[in-house]
This record gives structure tokens, C-alpha cells and sequence, in this order.
């Protein structure tokens, strides 16, 4: 198993991409910039993540670039070492956080990482999550809180042991650090990223007002089933898309986000 | 069958919440649209197809290979080749 430096330094592998391939990245691609229009860039900037089909290798997006900056072009293909296998990109050194959770749950097929801030704010302490919007709900017995360090993950041994606290959760929040989601696809972890983002940002707004109060058990699952059916989450996908086709053809503002 | 097709038809059966089973799918000759599936079903098999297999569907491209299926099957074994 080479280390973080190693996996940095290994060299590239012949390799062509498949139509799947490019697929995937201009997926991946969309995705980091809907992610940087709805407020999960800043300048140490997290990462996103795609397992190659059913394999053991996925695609990440490499060190030390924005969301916003993010090509096709951007990505290496990793494997679960850490090695690189193609890609002109360096590895980030963030990629145990991706191998660990795809080493243990085959059914997850994306992950991001962002510092989006009102999640890392909220993750600060460890608190229940109040299924106070509908982008709580999604996350009722299904975010995971990690606290046995604020520093960047960089060891597969720190990384399990986020692995173990997300249990077969939909997210986990990691102290003083920023969050994490996974999804069963691409479009589903980033719309995830996006409800926890949201969802920390009116539980501050309404704990700061002092009146706090969540949806019931009952309607927290029907939520869940309706709001957040696979449906559902390919629509909110699709009005994302549509709202940065708008912003890059300059027919609509970025949002202002504080 | 082969293990695709399972597949394929299990994310069928899942999309449409169980109204569209193998039994359903083999009366209708494989054929979603025969089977009864309407396009917002339609809508959840691509993102089940996207999550059982890890490979992403653009639906700008052609979406022919959502006929049956057969045609599901041979386009999801494409992508994983």
C-alpha cells in the first residue's frame, strides 16, 4: 500500500479513456461547478469522487484546484492505494477519505467533501441535526459526526475510523472541518451535499432566532420517500443544471451567498 | 438470463415500486412502455440504473436504449466494457 507521498508520485499508466469515462467526468465536471455556484468552494477546497462502474478504482478530482476550475481534464483516476492510474493531475492527499468509504460500502458511488461553511459551523459542536426543512429530513438517523481529529484526513487508519462513524449513513459531519456526503450516484451525493449545507444554515438562523422546531417522526419518513425519492432528487439535479446553464451563458446572477 | 438483465430488471421492479416485476416485464416482452412504465418511472430506473451499476447516463445523448430490457442490458454492459 504506498503512502500519501507515494501516491502523489506515481506515475500514470497508459490508459483510454471509455465513452462511460467521459460521461462520468462531465458529470463530475457539472457537479463542481454546481457545487462552487452553491457555496461549498473555499481556498483549501475539499474534493469530488466517482467509482468507476462496479470497480475499485474511481475517479477524483485532483489537488489544489477550486470547484469552480474543475475540467474534464481535472480528474486522475485513483485506485484504492491511493496510486494513480492515468490522469494529469496530482492525486489529493484528502484521497483516504474516498477509500475507505468505497473499500467498505460497494452500494456508494460518489463522495464529496467541501468546507461549506455553515456546515462547518454547525459540525463545530456535536448537536442533533433538527429535520427543520425538508433538507433535514433527509438526513434524520443518516449523518454521522467525526471528531476524533479537526485536521485534514491523510491516513487510511483516521479514515476508517471516519468510515466507522459514518456508519451506513448519508453524510457525516466532521468537526471543525466540513462535511462529507455519499451517494448512490453522482447526482444524488451532490444534491446531499447541497440539503446539508442548507439544512445547517437554517437550524444556525433558527437557533440564532430561538425558536427551534423540527418536523415529527411520521412526516420526517413520509418526507423521505416523497421528497427525496430518486424522482425527486433526479429533478432537483436537473433545476441545479438548468440554473448554472443560466449562469454560464450569463442570463442569470450567482446567487449572493454570506 | 444473464446477470444484467437480473439486474436491470430488479431496478425496474425497485423504479416502479414494485408494479413492474419480472413477471410483467417478460409478458410485455421486455418492452418498459408495454409493461406500463410512464416517463417519471422512467425517470427513477435511469437514476437506479446510474446507482446499481456506478455508471452515469447522459440524457442528452440518445435514449434509445431505454426501450427494454434487452436494450437497457446491452447498453449498461457497453458502459462497464
Amino acid at each position: 500500500m504506498s503512502t500519501p507521498a507515494q501516491a502523489l508520485l506515481t506515475p500514470a499508466a497508459d490508459f483510454e479513456q471509455t465513452p462511460q469515462d467521459r460521461a462520468a467526468l462531465a458529470r463530475l465536471t457539472t457537479a463542481s461547478h454546481i457545487l462552487y455556484v452553491e457555496g461549498h468552494n473555499d481556498f483549501n477546497h475539499g474534493q469530488i469522487s466517482a467509482r468507476r462502474g462496479n470497480s475499485d478504482r474511481y475517479w477524483i478530482r485532483g489537488a489544489a484546484m477550486g470547484f469552480d476550475e474543475v475540467t474534464v481534464d481535472s480528474f486522475a483516476l485513483c485506485g484504492m492505494d491511493g496510486a494513480k492510474l492515468t490522469g494529469t493531475v496530482t492525486v489529493p492527499p484528502e484521497w483516504p477519505i474516498h477509500s475507505a468509504v468505497y473499500g467498505r460500502l460497494p452500494k456508494v458511488n460518489a463522495i464529496i467533501h467541501s468546507h461549506a461553511p455553515n456546515a462547518l459551523i454547525f459540525g463545530a459542536r456535536h448537536r442533533t441535526l433538527v429535520p427543520l426543512s425538508h433538507d433535514g429530513c433527509v438526513f434524520h438517523n443518516a449523518l454521522g459526526y467525526f471528531d476524533l481529529t479537526t485536521n485534514t484526513i491523510l491516513d487510511l487508519a483516521i479514515a476508517h475510523s471516519m468510515a466507522d462513524a459514518l456508519g451506513e449513513g448519508k453524510a457525516i459531519l466532521l468537526k471543525n472541518h466540513g462535511l462529507v456526503t455519499v451517494g448512490r450516484n453522482i447526482r444524488e451525493a451532490t444534491v446531499l451535499a447541497l440539503c446539508l449545507e442548507q439544512a445547517c444554515a437554517l437550524q444556525l438562523r433558527a437557533e440564532a432566532s430561538g425558536h427551534l422546531s423540527g418536523s415529527d417522526p411520521k412526516d420526517t419518513t413520509a418526507k423521505n420517500d416523497f421528497i427525496f425519492s430518486d424522482v425527486a432528487v433526479s429533478t432537483y439535479w436537473s433545476y441545479f443544471e438548468r440554473k448554472l446553464g443560466r449562469i454560464r451563458s450569463g442570463l442569470q446572477l450567482p446567487q449572493y451567498r454570506a | 438470463m444473464d446477470e444484467i438483465s437480473s439486474r436491470v430488471e430488479m431496478v425496474i421492479s425497485l423504479a416502479s415500486k414494485g408494479a413492474v416485476g419480472a413477471a410483467e416485464l417478460r409478458a410485455a416482452k421486455g418492452s418498459l412502455i408495454a409493461a406500463g412504465l410512464d416517463s417519471v418511472t422512467i425517470l427513477a430506473v435511469i437514476m437506479g440504473l446510474e446507482s446499481e451499476f456506478g455508471i452515469t447516463i447522459d440524457m442528452n445523448e440518445d435514449a434509445s436504449f431505454l426501450m427494454s430490457v434487452d436494450t437497457i442490458a446491452a447498453f449498461t454492459q457497453a458502459q462497464l466494457d
